[in-house]
């Protein structure tokens, strides 16, 4: 905290930097914290304070890597990824103006970062590696009514299928749908922060699907037919 | 609404991304279509799947190691010198290459014409005039701090004029006229000469004003571009012819 300058917090928002402070773990939800204290911490941030930006990191980090692990499918490249997003948020924090949610201008910047981290990976002739491969236990929401074992299999073998059906998908297709569907953004949203028209985020999110289907579908056709065998 | 133009808006519908209107004519056609309702269903479903589509559970090892690099970077990014960050992103730019590129080019071929052209200037204020007499140029090497009269460039030796019109010119307007020159410009060169007299189809008189030859005067100035030319015309003396009754 800055000297001198007197902050006045509630209890949520005191609970909420403790938390911050002490560098508790807390679910997503949890760490966001309230838009004046992150306002606060952008600005200390803005103006070189790296203790405030290591604090805002710690209030983005699940999301950044989240989105990068799903943008690129694996976790070492997440990893670098995710880095480089802080180390650019942390050069453009100055751009960033107050009335702008910081948390949309960083899912901007972490589609960018993926988007170059992608082009230099097709440019070493590395062939994407799809979600979930190489990654041991992909964290599907299994819920107590599917605890029976053949049931999770089924759905496991399911997801799979969608990970390598979106692993397939063009890259503006791939991230409108991780944004719409998976990060939860509304699609006027997804345009913002892909800095495009809400009809095109339509038409990609659109695209996006009935690609999924009819993958899925030719894939569960595929493997039906070499059970008849 | 058919089942081509439904299927068409399925994948938004599933997802609720349709507007109101569009989503009130699908219903009405899902109601009746059996077929379209089951794609409907197979887009709900594959949606419900993505969503659940969750990244694995990273450690905080993971997250810590993250932001160490990230603030190592930082650190080492503040105490690395400007001039190097200036430098490394001039490197990475290529339009700031080709404007310098291009700027290089324009300042040698700048530089190139000047140093030639300077030469062939030198060259001209070197090499005497073709109708100079020899030993007649002089050079006054008198400061602007040398004002006192024993100092001032030599008078002006005029040649191919009379004796009497001589110093009389002189007296009058030439001498004033080169102290006033050598005063302002120190380094000035005083040169004369006689002109020779342009050819002309009338044939000369010899006691007409034709026949005595103008005086050149060249004044060379600090600047190698510009001298000072004028002719002086020789005083004559009009002889009024007498007439014959008197």
């Amino acid at each position: 905290m800055e000297l001198g300058r007197r902050i006045t917090l509630n209890a949520a928002e005191r609970a909420s930097d403790m938390a911050l402070a002490l560098d508790v773990p807390l679910p997503v939800n949890a760490l966001t914290p309230d838009q004046t204290s992150l306002t606060l911490l952008i600005e200390r941030a803005a103006a070189g304070d790296t203790e405030a930006f290591e604090r805002i990191m710690i209030h983005s980090q699940q999301r950044v890597m989240a989105m990068t692990w799903r943008m690129l499918g694996n976790e070492a490249d997440a990893r670098d990824a995710s880095q480089e997003v802080f180390l650019r948020v942390y050069k453009y924090l100055k751009r960033f103006r107050q009335d702008q949610d910081f948390f949309a201008w960083l899912y901007g910047i972490t589609v960018n970062v993926c988007r170059v981290s992608l082009k230099k990976r097709q440019n070493h002739s590395n062939r994407f590696v799809p979600l979930g491969e190489g990654t041991e236990g992909v964290a599907f929401k299994v819920t107590a009514e599917h605890a029976d074992a053949e049931s999770i299999v089924a759905q496991a073998q399911e997801r799979a299928l969608i990970a390598k059906a979106i692993a397939a998908l063009p890259f503006k297709e791939r991230a409108s749908i991780v944004l719409r569907d998976m990060e939860g953004f509304s699609t006027e949203e997804v345009a913002r922060i892909m800095k495009s028209s809400a009809t095109t985020v339509r038409s990609q999110i659109s695209s996006a699907r009935k690609k999924i289907r009819i993958y899925c579908r030719q894939q569960l056709r595929r493997a039906g037919q070499e059970k008849a065998r | 609404m058919n089942c081509e133009q439904t299927e068409e808006l399925l994948s938004l519908y599933a997802g609720r991304d349709l507007d109101q209107k569009r989503a009130i004519l699908v219903t009405e056609h899902l109601q009746t279509c059996a077929a379209c309702t089951r794609v409907a269903g197979e887009y709900r479903e594959y949606i419900q799947l993505t969503e659940q589509f969750a990244p694995p559970v990273f450690s905080e090892a993971v997250y810590a190691g993250i932001r160490q690099r990230v603030l190592r970077e930082i650190r080492t990014d503040a105490m690395a010198p400007v001039w190097s960050q200036t430098i490394a992103s001039l490197f990475r730019s290529r339009l700031t290459w080709a404007i310098a590129g291009v700027l290089l080019i324009v300042v040698s071929m700048f530089a190139i014409y000047f140093i030639v052209n300077r030469g062939n200037v030198e060259q001209l204020a070197s090499k005497p005039p073709a109708n100079v007499q020899p030993g007649t140029k002089e050079r006054f090497n008198s400061g602007p701090q040398d004002n006192t009269r024993a100092e001032f460039p030599p008078r002006v030796k005029l040649t191919g004029v009379p004796q009497f019109q001589r110093r009389k010119r002189s007296r009058d307007t030439l001498a004033d006229r080169t102290n006033t020159v050598a005063a302002k410009s120190p380094d000035a060169t005083f040169i004369t000469h006689n002109v020779s007299p342009q050819p002309s189809s009338i044939p000369e008189q010899p006691n007409s004003a034709a026949s005595i030859k103008p005086l050149r005067v060249e004044i060379q100035t600090k600047n190698p571009m510009i001298r000072i030319i004028w002719f002086v015309q020789p005083e004559t003396k009009h002889v009024i012819p007498a007439s014959k009754g008197t």
